[in-house]
């Protein structure tokens, strides 16, 4: 069962791992390239002294610099791929076996149908994890000069870094396979598992967002009005460079902002992560129940 | 494996599925003995496929029972799939994999894997290992899959439609392997097919079925001496007929009867002007096939189109 | 090795046409006692019919006395089919020649000599089987 299951998936295997090292070795280089310029910059000695506060212009620059032409075709790729990879990976499982008939011949070994689908399910979301965490982490570690200047709480980063990735992937793998029970077509199933997997990530989206989940407030004195101060402001206006700032506003000679802390993010990620989770739990239990069902 | 010898390949009582609102088979009972070739036969539509889903223990029965060598069946176990081999219409295969491919496929799922019985088959077709299935011929696919369904070494084997998509020369192979095997290791065979003339030669037990209902069953030699043929003139009432009459072809001056009474009761029967003789394999069939079915759910072809011989997963 | 044919359009069973297969043989000398047989695999195979129809067609010819099945080792002629007696065959001729000349002056054609001949071996054979049945 073990041998099949890596048979059958192979092709996805070996495209995955392609794309994981064309990621590793664009995300190697350009870290090198980063760090070079982080010190030349000098940008390390600043923020220890004064987060950000006392070079703002050359951190803009380092920021205009890489976020443009190098980080951004990667951030996009990386930002749509869970969506993409999750659904055509997740499709043919059952969707294909239905479509072409081969479920008769699947299902009529000496294997019983439910452990033959958990079985397939271990050993794909298993390559998943390893894809998504092997991506992130390679991401993440060569943004991380970058990322000392740049706030992560918001897309794409957010959906990158951290526990995100994986999780988004396994969600949209999820309903996917959920899709290919349900329909018994290949390629309906990719497109319904993807739109289905536009709705957690829109709540997701709307919990870190708009929805101003987890946001704490401050007050910061202002004796001379404080030009300039704007939820733009490089660097933020709470002082410490990773904030989001969702709101400012002046009252009297006090500014009140409204921000996500940067500390937060690992609390955004599991509250994300584990919706993302939950989805893919719930759509797969659904499609193992059906399967086991459609017996009795 | 234990399953005893000596049982019933099949036993059936008051069998039944329902899909949906739909009866896709209903109170079949028969009994079939180990190391026959059983012939199914029946139009579209009319639970082939149905009641071989469930004897491989793909489908679970709506009522009734069903037991295997002596096990009873539960579908989706282990020990219920193991007893069964099964080569479903078309032959289904992964048209990406290699006959390699294809027989590690088996001996991977399958603990009673036979290699060597496996490896023979392909050297002796023909058939090369490396070569991937959407690469094979209609026939050489057709003798992959019944190597797959043959090298598990379960006692039974269900065929449904097997020859169907395949051109005379290919067809006979494809039974002659199938003949080799049952001659050689006492294989129990269950074919679904809906042509009549192929089964005759194949087979030494019929089950017919029409409307999800079983209409005939039992040992071919059996139904046929039980069973005549009478010319008769055309008033003589169905009530002045010996046995059961089948199925009636009136002319002008005289009438054909299918009935079901052996020669002594036909003998004692018969008046002068009576021509009897004994029914054909054929002709008894299809006659059995035309009859409306018994019970409340006549065959309706709308419904009887609409599911067309395909069972749902 | 013996082969044997089967001819689905006569609608004689297949295994009565295995048992006349070897009787004609035997007649025609090309089977003799001690001749083996082919397996009931091979004949199944070779033909595409059902083993059990060829243990039947053996069981047949093991009933009339004329092959027995030694096993481990296959089944072989034993008996011979008597060939009629010269003599017998020549008043069997003599009072054929004197029916056809009888079935010529109450005028009957040649096709209706043959269909007469035809109803009156069906009928022979059919009260045969009834009688053996019955």
């Amino acid at each position: 069962m073990i041998w099949v299951t890596w048979r059958q998936h192979r092709t996805q295997a070996v495209v995955m791992l392609g794309l994981l090292l064309a990621i590793t070795i664009a995300a190697v280089a350009l870290g090198a390239w980063m760090r070079a310029t982080f010190s030349a910059d000098g940008l390390g000695a600043c923020l220890a002294r004064s987060a950000g506060a006392g070079c703002p212009a050359t951190i803009t620059s380092f920021v205009n610099k890489f976020d443009g032409a190098a980080t951004v075709p990667l951030t996009i790729v990386l930002f749509a791929i869970p969506g993409y990879l999750g659904a055509v990976v997740g499709a043919p499982l059952l969707g294909q076996e239905l479509e072409r008939g081969t479920w008769q011949l699947a299902w009529s070994q000496t294997v019983p149908r439910t452990r033959w689908l958990v079985t397939k399910l271990v050993m794909v979301m298993g390559g998943l994890v390893v894809f998504g965490a092997t991506a992130s982490a390679v991401i993440t570690w060569s943004r991380a000069p970058l990322d000392r200047v740049s706030i992560r709480l918001q897309a794409p980063l957010f959906n990158i870094e951290g526990l995100s990735l994986t999780c988004s992937l396994l969600c949209a793998f999820g309903l996917a396979v959920l899709a290919g029970l349900l329909l018994r077509n290949t390629i309906a199933a990719m497109v319904v598992g993807y739109i289905a997997w536009e709705a957690p990530t829109l709540v997701v989206t709307l919990l870190s967002g708009p929805l101003n989940v987890l946001t704490s407030t401050m007050s910061i004195p202002c004796r001379d009005g404080c030009p300039g101060a704007s939820t733009n402001s490089v660097p933020p206006v709470t002082g410490n460079v990773g904030d989001l700032v969702r709101n400012v506003t002046r009252d009297g000679s006090q500014l009140v902002v409204t921000y996500l802390p940067a500390s937060r993010f690992w609390t955004l990620q599991l509250i994300e992560g584990g919706i993302y989770l939950a989805v893919a739990a719930a759509a797969l239990g659904t499609a193992l129940w059906l399967l086991h069902r459609r017996t009795t | 494996m234990t399953l005893d010898t000596r049982a019933p390949a099949i036993r059936a009582n008051r069998l039944g599925k329902r899909y949906g609102h739909v009866w896709g088979l209903r109170d079949c009972a028969f009994t079939v003995p180990a190391g026959s070739i059983v012939g199914l036969v029946g139009p579209n539509g009319a639970g082939k496929t149905t009641l071989l889903a469930m004897t491989v223990g793909l489908l679970a029965p709506t009522e009734g029972e069903l037991a295997v060598f002596g096990e009873p069946v539960r579908a989706q176990t282990a020990g219920t799939l193991a007893r069964v081999s099964y080569l479903a219409q078309d032959h289904p295969l992964y048209r990406a994999f290699t006959v390699a491919d294809m027989l590690h496929f088996g001996r991977s799922m399958n603990p009673g894997w036979d290699q060597d019985l496996a490896l023979r088959r392909m050297d002796t077709l023909g058939i090369p290992l490396r070569r991937k299935v959407k690469a094979l011929s209609g026939g050489q696919q057709a003798q992959v899959a019944l190597t797959l369904a043959l090298a598990k070494r379960a006692p039974l084997l269900a065929l449904d439609e097997p020859v169907a998509s395949l051109d005379p020369i290919a067809r006979l192979e494809f039974m002659r392997d199938v003949l080799a095997a049952s001659a050689d290791s006492g294989l129990t065979v269950l074919i679904a097919s809906h042509v009549i003339s192929e089964l005759e030669r194949f087979c030494d037990w019929l089950l017919v079925l029409t409307g999800g209902r079983l209409q005939l069953s039992g040992p071919v030699d059996d139904l046929l001496a039980g069973h005549a043929v009478l010319t008769v003139p055309r008033q003589t009432p169905s009530s002045g007929l010996p046995g059961k009459t089948i199925s009636r072809t009136d002319s002008d001056r005289h009438s054909t009867v299918l009935v079901a009474a052996d020669p002594a009761r036909v003998a004692a029967a018969r008046q002068p002007g009576w021509q009897a003789e004994p029914a054909g394999f054929e002709q008894l069939v299809l006659a059995y096939l035309s009859r409306p079915p018994l019970g409340a759910c006549a065959a309706d072809p709308a419904l009887a189109g609409a599911s067309g011989g395909r069972v749902e997963p | 090795m013996f082969r044997f044919r089967l001819d689905g359009s006569t609608g004689v069973p297949p295994y009565l046409q295995l048992v006349h297969q070897v009787r004609q043989s035997l007649l025609l000398g090309y089977l003799r006692a001690g001749d083996q047989l082919p397996t009931v695999k091979e004949v199944a195979v070779d033909l595409a019919i059902n083993p059990n129809t060829v243990v039947k067609a053996y069981r047949q010819l093991e009933h009339e006395g004329l092959a027995a099945g030694r096993p481990g080792q296959g089944t072989f002629i034993t008996g011979t089919l008597a060939s009629p007696s010269v003599a017998a065959s020549k008043a069997l001729r003599v009072s054929l020649e004197e029916w056809f000349r009888d079935a010529a002056e109450a005028g009957l054609s040649d096709e209706a000599v043959t269909a007469l001949i035809a109803a009156v071996r069906h009928d022979l054979g059919r009260d045969a089987m009834e009688e053996r049945a019955g």
